[in-house]
C-alpha cells in the first residue's frame, strides 16, 4: 500500500490506523537522504527525536486516544524558530552552539497536534535575504534547477517541500520570505496577518512585520497547519485576540470581488508572470468571481519604506546578541567594549552588519525625522491604501515576484536583491495576509521554472485567502507540478 | 551629493558595537549610498497631516494577569552563557582596581 502524500491525508490515515506515523517518517527520512545532498535544504535532521515523536503518536492511536489533527505529519522548521532541546543558529555564526531551552508557541501547538519535527532548514542569516545564499552554514539550491536560488530567506523550507522531502515546512515572512521562495520553488506559501501566529520563540528581526507561516503543496494543507498555529498567546502581547475562522474547503468564488492592481501587471515583469496572473484571473472568473481593475500607487514606495523600518527594528532587536548571555563570544578580548565589538563583528555576516548600520543611522539624532519618522508616515499611506481597496474588493490578485528563480551569484548588489521583494513587502508593512500559489511555468534558458501569483486579503482575512486559494487549486493543476 | 561619509559609517558602527576595517567601511559606504539613493524616493512624498504608524496592529498596552508562573531554571540559563562564575554570567572587568 502506498502512503498518503498530503498533510491532511497523512493525518487522516494515521488517525484511522490505516498507516503509522513511523512509516510516514521513515519515508520522509529516506527522501531526505536521497535528495538533500544536491539541495542542502536541511542544516540538521534529527532522526532519533523524530522517531520518538512518531512512536508517541502511534502509541496514542493504538491506545484509543486522540493523537491530534496533524497526527504523524512530518514538518521541517526554519532555523530561526525555537524548538526545545534543539540547536538554533538563524544561519549565523553568532549563535554557534546555541541550544534552545524552550519551544516557540507555534512549535508547542504543532507538537500537541501530533506533528513530527524532522529537522531544521537553512535560511539567510537572521532571515535577511531573498536567495538563501547568505547563510553561515551553506546555501540551498532550487529543486527545479540546481544552479538557481530557491528564493529566501526561508529557502531551505521551500526547497524541502518542493523536492517532496516533507509535506509541510515552517518559514517566517518579514518582507516576503515565505511567499517569494514559495513562488520560486512552485509551492504554496502563506503569510498570516500580523498577530495571527504568536511570535513567541520566533527570533525577532522586525517584530512589527515578522510572521511564522507554512509551506505546503496545497492551500488546504496550509489551512490545516494554520488552524493549529493561529490564536492569541499571553506571551506575545501583539498576538491577535480575534480567533481565526475555520477555513471552509468547498464551494466556489461566486459573489467574490477580486481586484488586480494595474501597476503590478507591467512590462517590468517576465511575460510568464503576467500570463500567470491573467490565467489565475480567468480561473477565478470561471468560478464565479468578479475581477475588477484597481490602482495601488503607494505600493511603489514599499521597498524604500521597508528598508528604513526593517533595518531600524533589526538594529534594535539584534542588540541582544552581545556575547554576554548566550551565543558566541570572541576569544582573547581585552575589555568589555572589545568583547562586544569583536563578538558582534565576527559573529554577524555582511548583510546583517549592513542592515544594523543602516538601521542605527536612520534612528540616530538628526536623521530620525528625515528617514524613520517619514517611513512610518508612508507606512500609514500604504496601510490606508490597502484598507480603502478592501472596502470594495474581497481579495487582491497579483504577481508574487517579477520573475522566476535567478541564478546563484548574480544578485551581487544589495538594491537589486531588495527589489526582488517589491510585490511582497507591502503586505508586511500594512499587516495584511497573503498566499502565494504556483500558477504556471516559464521557460528560461531551456529550463522550466515555476511562477507564482499571490492572493492578498485584509487584516485577519486569513480564512478567506486560504479558501480562495484552495478553490482555485481544486479547479486547476498548477500546484501539482513537481520538478523532474 | 553623498548621504554619509566613511567617518560617519565608523561612528555609527561604533554606536551599534561593530568594528569595521577601512576596506569594510568603504564597501559598506558604496552599498549604503545605493540603498539610500533608492530610499530618497520617500523624500518627495507629500505627508502633510499623516500620522506615523509604528505598527499595523491597533491594540496597544495589553497586559496579562500579574500571576506567578513557571519560568526557566537559573541553571538552564547559565548553561547558555559563554562564561559564568557561580550563579553569575561573567564578563571582562568593567571597573578599574580591585573592585572591592
Amino acid at each position: 500500500m502506498s502512503l498518503p502524500e498530503s498533510a491532511i491525508d497523512i493525518a487522516a490515515a494515521v488517525r484511522s490506523g490505516s498507516c503509522t506515523a513511523a512509516d510516514v517518517l521513515e519515508r520522509t527520512l529516506q527522501r531526505i537522504a536521497d535528495a538533500d545532498s544536491r539541495i542542502g535544504a536541511f542544516e540538521d535532521v534529527r532522526a532519533d527525536t523524530a522517531r520518538a515523536m512518531a512512536t508517541a503518536v502511534d502509541t496514542t492511536v493504538a491506545s484509543g486516544g486522540d493523537p491530534g489533527p496533524l497526527a504523524g505529519v512530518p514538518i521541517a522548521i526554519k532555523d530561526c524558530i525555537a524548538v526545545a532541546g534543539e540547536p538554533m543558529t538563524c544561519g549565523s555564526r553568532i549563535l554557534e552552539g546555541y541550544v534552545s531551552p524552550f519551544d516557540a508557541t507555534a512549535i508547542e501547538r504543532l507538537k500537541v497536534a501530533g506533528a513530527v519535527m524532522v529537522g531544521r532548514t537553512r535560511c539567510d542569516e537572521f532571515a535577511m535575504g531573498s536567495s538563501t545564499e547568505h547563510c553561515a552554514n551553506g546555501s540551498v539550491t532550487n529543486p527545479w534547477a540546481h544552479d538557481r536560488v530557491p528564493g529566501g530567506s526561508s529557502g531551505g523550507s521551500a526547497a524541502a517541500v518542493a523536492a517532496g522531502m516533507v509535506p509541510v515546512a515552517l518559514g517566517t515572512d518579514t518582507g516576503g520570505s515565505i511567499r517569494q521562495p514559495a513562488a520560486l520553488c512552485g509551492i504554496t506559501g502563506f503569510k498570516p496577518s500580523q498577530g495571527r501566529v504568536p511570535r513567541w520563540g520566533q527570533v525577532s528581526f522586525a517584530p512589527s512585520m515578522d510572521q511564522i507561516g507554512p509551506f505546503t503543496r496545497s492551500a488546504a494543507d496550509a489551512a490545516a497547519v494554520m488552524q493549529v498555529m493561529a490564536g492569541e498567546d499571553a506571551r506575545d502581547a501583539t498576538s491577535a485576540s480575534t480567533p481565526m475562522d475555520n477555513v471552509c474547503l468547498d464551494g466556489d468564488l461566486k459573489g467574490m470581488r477580486i481586484g488586480i492592481a494595474r501597476e503590478h501587471v507591467c512590462d517590468d515583469n517576465h511575460p510568464a508572470v503576467n500570463q500567470a496572473v491573467q490565467s489565475a484571473a480567468e480561473a477565478a472568473r470561471a468560478l464565479g468571481a468578479e475581477i475588477v481593475d484597481v490602482s495601488l500607487k503607494a505600493t511603489d514606495l514599499g521597498i524604500a519604506c521597508y528598508y528604513v523600518i526593517g533595518p531600524a527594528e533589526a538594529s534594535s532587536n539584534l542588540a541582544r546578541f552581545d556575547g554576554v548571555r548566550y551565543g558566541r563570544r570572541a576569544d582573547n578580548v581585552t575589555d568589555l567594549t572589545d568583547m562586544y565589538e569583536r563578538s558582534r563583528t565576527e559573529g554577524f555576516g555582511a548583510e546583517v552588519r549592513r542592515r544594523i548600520v543602516l538601521g542605527t543611522w536612520v534612528l540616530s539624532a538628526g536623521y530620525y525625522d528625515a528617514y524613520y519618522n517619514r517611513a512610518l508616515k508612508v507606512r500609514r499611506l500604504i496601510h490606508d491604501e490597502y484598507a480603502a481597496q478592501f472596502a470594495t474588493v474581497d481579495l487582491l490578485l497579483g504577481p508574487t515576484t517579477s520573475a522566476p528563480a535567478f541564478k546563484m551569484g548574480v544578485m551581487a548588489d544589495p538594491v537589486s536583491m531588495y527589489l526582488c521583494d517589491r510585490y511582497t513587502v507591502t503586505a508586511n508593512i500594512a499587516g495584511i495576509c497573503g498566499c502565494s500559489i504556483p500558477f504556471g511555468c516559464a521557460e528560461v534558458d531551456g529550463v522550466t521554472l515555476p511562477v507564482g501569483v499571490q492572493l492578498l486579503g485584509p487584516v485577519l482575512g486569513d480564512a478567506t485567502v486560504l479558501r480562495a486559494a484552495h478553490v482555485l487549486q481544486c479547479a486547476t493543476e498548477h500546484h501539482l507540478a513537481v520538478p523532474s | 551629493m553623498g548621504h554619509l561619509s566613511i567617518e560617519e559609517i565608523h561612528r555609527v558602527a561604533g554606536l551599534a558595537k561593530l568594528k569595521l576595517t577601512d576596506s569594510e567601511a568603504a564597501a559598506l559606504h558604496g552599498d549604503l549610498e545605493a540603498i539610500l539613493g533608492h530610499i530618497d524616493t520617500l523624500q518627495s512624498v507629500d505627508l502633510d497631516g499623516i500620522e506615523p504608524m509604528s505598527s499595523p496592529l491597533e491594540h496597544t498596552n495589553r497586559v496579562r494577569p500579574d500571576e506567578p508562573a513557571a519560568a526557566l531554571e537559573q541553571s538552564t540559563l547559565l548553561d547558555l552563557a559563554p562564561a559564568t562564575e557561580g550563579a553569575f554570567v561573567s564578563v571582562p572587568r568593567v571597573l578599574e582596581g580591585d573592585g572591592g
